[in-house]
């Protein structure tokens, strides 16, 4: 009875997440009995977990509180991630999959309640709900309670990247409850008005919020919706939705599939820089991966081919949604590409700094790669060398890191245009500095470069 | 349940003035409740002229009723929505 809820589980009375002995559960309250016993009784439980848009759960004998009607235990999701982490294409694919469970919970007679994208995470590359308290039984005529929410968390930052700029998902960060339907309006083009989609859900329905604002809900609060009218409003975000589109970089003009061709990856040293990580990788075993700086995934693809879980984090959002769409085409299960911004990572952030946790809350992993990375941090951010070591030490176990030279043609390309001030920047000074918390296991020089690739363990 | 004929149209007409209590535990916001509305009654005579139409191309092309349920598809690549479009 002293599992304690979870810090970011606790506004819905339903129930709430708690860990005990580092296991997972949920507890189902009693006032939530009658909309549990449908979802499972309904057929919707079954017919959702089988397409992989719902967590499916084992019942647990364990209680939390007294209020419990029963306990649940779901199945663990590899790597929680958020919404302002995700790639266009990720926000979309999540948008429709509410959308695609709202219509399967509607035909079995049940509803969402609430429309949350941080109830959709990533697993085996597909987005999926994972909570299971989500439904309630449909009253006749009841409109859709969450259609403000997912107006909030999806339609309007999907819009923004869509027709605007792709960076605005950060808007996500600021407003946990999703952007607000004025900011999007304005920021918005006025063209985006021509739109019947846009005008009605974003524009029209900004403006009624405003207008509503400061009167009576008696009225409104009575009128109710059509099984068909219900129907049609599902269908109308749908359609919407699905016709938005982003173009990333790279992929203009040409099939993205051709990137990696436009790239120098076909060179020696880089195939021989793959060799050497792909063996350390088979030597390590490592249960999962972080790959920092991942780009478009390139070696996240040696560690995913050995099964090992790995999440593909890079600044640029293009090579997010490259990587995310080459995974679905390949039926890559094992690669989560995350946008993450390393001199910024996610905080912690919500009720308490405790709702969202901060990117190294999620950690530490076993293995990290950090390849081709060190001189961005430490020459294109004036990061120290001991600070950075710092920084991995809490980040993972063990390291696959490169060292870039000076002398390297991109670091000489990186100095160019700016002042030498990185008298510190030599590969002794970075053994060092890393070998304060890391002990350096191997050191493996790339064929026809002047790069190295070191393999570090943590000291305990 | 998706079977969408003259009868339920008017019946979902019917139902749009029908008064009903709430309940739920975010609030859906008044504005938002009120435009939901709005936007439901015209999206929903053009979701039903929508069924109508995929019905006949269907009925033209021969193919079995069922096939052209109305669902909402594309989600994640469409693999995840097309689980759930047919019952």
């Amino acid at each position: 009875m002293n599992n304690r809820p979870l810090a970011s589980s606790f506004r819905d009375p339903s129930g709430f997440l708690f860990l005990s002995d580092g296991v997972l559960f949920r507890q189902v309250n009693g006032g939530y009995r009658e909309h549990y016993d449908r979802l499972m009784e309904s057929g919707l439980y079954a017919e959702l977990t089988a397409a992989g848009l719902l967590i499916p759960h084992e019942p647990a004998a364990i209680r939390s509180s007294d209020e419990a009607y029963l306990t649940i235990r779901p199945e663990p999701v590899p790597f929680i991630s958020y919404p302002y982490e995700w790639c266009f294409s990720q926000l979309k694919d999540a948008a429709l999959a509410t959308l695609s469970i709202q219509q399967a919970a509607f035909r079995r007679g049940l509803v969402l309640k609430d429309a949350s994208a941080y109830n959709i995470q990533f697993r085996r590359g597909r987005p999926i709900l994972i909570d299971t308290l989500s439904f309630e039984i449909r009253r006749p005529g009841k409109p859709w309670v969450a259609y403000r929410q997912f107006c909030q968390h999806f339609l309007a930052p999907l819009l923004l990247m869509s027709v605007k700029d792709v960076r605005l998902s950060q808007l996500l960060r600021v407003y946990i409850d999703g952007v607000p339907l004025d900011l999007a309006s304005a920021l918005l083009p006025a063209g985006s008005r021509f739109r019947p989609g846009v005008l009605s859900h974003i524009h029209l329905h900004a403006k009624s919020q405003r207008y509503f604002a400061d009167k009576p809900r008696s009225g409104v609060k009575e009128m109710s919706l059509g099984d068909l009218a219900f129907e049609g409003l599902i269908d109308s975000l749908a359609s919407l939705v699905k016709k938005l589109r982003w173009e990333p970089a790279g992929a203009k003009g040409a099939v993205w599939a051709d990137y990696y061709d436009n790239t120098n990856y076909q060179s020696t040293s880089f195939s021989h820089k793959r060799e050497i990580v792909d063996r350390m990788l088979g030597a390590l075993a490592p249960d999962r991966v972080w790959d920092l700086g991942a780009n478009t995934g390139v070696f996240s693809r040696l560690a995913a081919a050995r099964k090992i879980f790995t999440v593909a984090f890079d600044l640029d959002p293009s090579a997010v949604e490259l990587n995310y769409l080459a995974c679905k085409k390949e039926g890559q299960t094992d690669i989560l590409p995350l946008v993450l911004d390393l001199t910024n990572p996610s905080a912690a952030s919500g009720w308490e700094n405790a709702e969202r946790f901060s990117f190294l809350e999620r950690g530490p992993v076993d293995t990290v790669l950090a390849l081709a990375l060190v001189h961005h941090l430490a020459i294109g951010n004036n990061l120290p060398f001991a600070r950075l070591a710092a920084f991995f030490a809490r980040a993972c176990r063990r390291l696959i890191i490169e060292f870039v030279p000076k002398d390297d043609s991109q670091v000489r390309r990186m100095l160019a245009t700016r002042e030498d001030v990185f008298g510190g920047y030599s590969a002794e000074e970075f053994e060092k500095e890393f070998g304060r918390s890391f002990e350096i296991r191997e050191k493996v020089p790339v064929k026809d470069s002047l790069r190295t690739v070191y393999l570090m363990e943590r000291r305990t | 349940m998706n079977r969408t004929t003259h009868r339920e149209l008017f019946l979902g007409l019917f139902l749009l003035f029908a008064f009903v209590a709430e309940c739920g535990y975010i609030d859906p916001g008044t504005g938002s409740y009120f435009i939901s509305i709005l936007i439901g009654f015209l999206a929903g005579g053009l979701f039903a002229l929508k069924m109508f139409w995929k019905r006949i191309v269907a009925f033209l092309k021969g193919e079995n009723r069922k096939k052209v349920e109305p669902a909402v598809s594309g989600a994640a690549g469409g693999e995840a929505s097309d689980h759930v479009k047919h019952e």
